[in-house]
C-alpha cells in the first residue's frame, strides 16, 4: 500500500493495483449482494432502490430497443456480482462483464443468462476481436488509483467501441481530482474530455444518478471517428 | 422484432406511414395510413420487395424508408441488396430481422443527398447526424476492412469446430449403438489415441 508523509503531513494510504484486486475480491466474499458492489454505506433494500434508479439512466440513455436474434453488443466493465450485466442480458442484448474479482466473476457465470459471458479481466487488458455498440463501466474508474493504470483503463475501454457506438463512465461531476480514501479517487471531467475526444470520442451530456444527493453519474460519449 | 413494434419506435402516435407495400399489412392502430408522403417530419414509407431491383428511387432527402424484404437475415442476397441500396442514395441505419411477418428482414434507410456529408447515428435517433467527412470516413474504412477479416477467419474457425463436434458426436453415436457383448472392444479401438488424434 502507499503511505508516506510530505512534511508532516500524512498522505492518504493508496491501494495499488494488486491490492486493488484483492481489496474488492474480500469485499464481494463478505458482503450481501448488492452492497459489496454498491454503497456499502446503505443497507441492501436502500441499495436495491440505488441500482433501480441507475438502471433507469443506463436505458434511459442506451434506450430501449432490443433484438434477440441481432442483439446489441455491450461491455460491462467492472461488472462486480453483475446486476446491471444480468439486466442487460435478460433484455436481449448480448453482454460481456469483465472484473478482477474472482469471487465475482464466478458469481455472474453461476448465474449467467441470456447471451452473456464473463471473464476474469482488468480494464486495461480486455481486447477481444470484436467492436462494442455500448461499453459502461460503473462506480469502478474511482477506483482506480493509479493515474496511469486510470488513463490506460479509460482509453482501452474506449478503443472498443465501435463507430456511432457509446462509451458511459461515472465520476463526480466537479472540475477538479479528489482523492477521498486509500480506495477513492474521482477525476474531473474534463480529464475524461481530454483524453478522449482525440481518440474520436465527443462529450454529449452528463447524467447524474440523481440518487440522494450523489454527485456522481454517467459521463456519456459517442464515437464520432 | 415485431414490425409494428419497429414503426412504434420510429413514429410518435398520430404519426403517418405510407404504405406503398401492397399487403393487407395491418400497421399499428394510432398512426394514420397515406399512399403518399405527407409535408411532415412524422412519416415512414413502407416498401415491400421481392426482389432487389424493386427499391425506390423516388425517395427525397431526409425520407425515411422502412424496406422489408423477404428473406430470412442469414440468406440475404447482400451484393445485389447493399448495392441497390447504394444506388438509390439510402443510407441504413438500422437493420433487423422481423418475428410475426412473412418478411424476414426490416431495414430503416434515410434518403441522403448526392453529397453524402451526413452519418445518421444508429442508437440514439435524437442525435444530429455527424459529419461523413476526414477521420469519420477513415474510421468507417477501417472498421469494415478488419472487422472483414476478423469475421472470416471466424466463419473458418467455426467451421473447423462444427467438424470437429459432428466427428465425436458420429464416435459416440458409434459406441452407443454398438451391441453389448461388443462394446467394450470396440469402443476401445474408437476412444484410441490415435481416433482422437
Ligand atoms: C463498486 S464495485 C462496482 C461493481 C459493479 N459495476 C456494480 O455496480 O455492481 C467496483 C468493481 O470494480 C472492480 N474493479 C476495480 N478495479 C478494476 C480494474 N482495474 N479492472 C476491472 N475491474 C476492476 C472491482 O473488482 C469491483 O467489482
Amino acid at each position: 500500500m502507499f503511505y508516506g508523509y510530505v512534511g508532516r503531513v500524512k498522505i492518504v494510504d493508496q491501494l495499488g493495483a494488486n491490492e486493488t484486486i484483492e481489496h474488492w475480491d474480500r469485499r464481494h466474499r463478505q458482503l450481501g449482494a448488492l452492497r459489496s458492489g454498491g454503497d456499502a454505506g446503505y443497507d441492501e433494500f436502500s441499495n436495491e432502490i440505488f441500482y433501480a434508479v441507475r438502471l433507469g439512466r443506463l436505458l434511459d440513455i442506451i434506450g430501449d430497443r432490443t433484438e434477440y436474434s441481432a442483439p446489441l453488443r455491450i461491455l460491462d466493465a467492472g461488472c462486480g456480482k453483475g446486476w446491471f450485466a444480468h439486466s442487460m442480458a435478460r433484455f436481449g442484448h448480448a453482454i460481456d462483464g469483465i472484473d478482477v474479482s474472482e469471487h465475482a466473476i464466478d458469481l455472474c457465470r453461476a448465474n449467467a443468462t441470456g447471451h452473456s459471458s464473463f471473464h476474469l479481466s482488468p480494464l486495461a487488458d480486455w481486447q477481444p476481436p470484436y467492436l462494442y455498440d455500448v461499453v459502461y463501466s460503473i462506480d469502478v474508474l474511482f477506483h482506480i488509483m493509479d493515474d496511469a493504470l486510470w488513463e490506460a483503463s479509460v482509453l482501452n475501454l474506449a478503443a472498443q467501441v465501435r463507430l456511432g457506438g457509446l462509451l458511459l463512465v461515472v465520476d463526480h461531476e466537479s472540475d477538479v481530482d479528489r482523492t477521498w480514501s486509500f480506495y477513492q479517487r474521482t477525476r474531473a471531467l474534463h480529464r475524461y474530455q481530454s483524453l478522449l475526444e482525440p481518440v474520436g470520442l465527443q462529450v454529449d451530456r452528463f447524467v447524474p444518478y440523481g440518487f440522494r444527493g450523489a454527485p456522481t453519474g454517467f459521463l456519456v460519449l459517442q464515437r464520432v471517428f | 422484432m415485431q414490425l409494428n413494434e419497429l414503426v412504434r419506435s420510429w413514429l410518435p402516435e398520430g404519426g403517418t406511414v405510407v404504405d406503398r407495400t401492397g399487403s393487407e399489412h395491418a400497421w399499428p392502430p394510432l398512426m394514420k395510413v397515406a399512399e403518399s408522403a405527407p409535408a411532415s417530419d412524422d412519416a415512414l414509407t413502407a416498401v415491400a420487395l421481392t426482389a432487389v431491383g424493386d427499391l425506390p428511387a423516388d425517395a427525397v432527402p431526409g425520407e425515411v424508408v422502412l424496406l422489408l424484404l423477404p428473406w430470412p437475415p442469414h440468406e440475404l442476397p447482400l451484393g445485389p441488396l447493399i448495392q441497390a441500396l447504394v444506388s438509390a442514395g439510402l443510407q441504413a441505419t438500422e437493420a433487423h430481422p422481423l418475428a410475426d411477418t412473412n418478411w424476414g428482414v426490416a431495414v430503416i434507410c434515410r434518403r441522403v443527398d448526392d453529397a453524402v456529408q451526413e452519418i445518421h447515428s444508429y442508437l440514439d435517433r435524437s442525435r444530429k447526424p455527424g459529419p461523413l467527412t476526414g477521420r469519420t470516413l477513415l474510421r468507417l474504412v477501417d472498421e469494415h476492412i478488419v472487422e472483414g477479416l476478423v469475421r472470416r477467419t471466424q466463419e473458418l474457425a467455426l467451421e473447423a469446430v462444427t467438424a470437429e463436434r459432428d466427428a465425436l458426436r458420429k464416435q459416440l453415436a458409434a459406441i452407443n449403438t454398438t451391441p453389448p457383448a461388443a462394446s467394450a472392444t470396440e469402443g476401445e479401438v474408437l476412444l484410441s489415441s490415435d481416433d482422437l488424434g
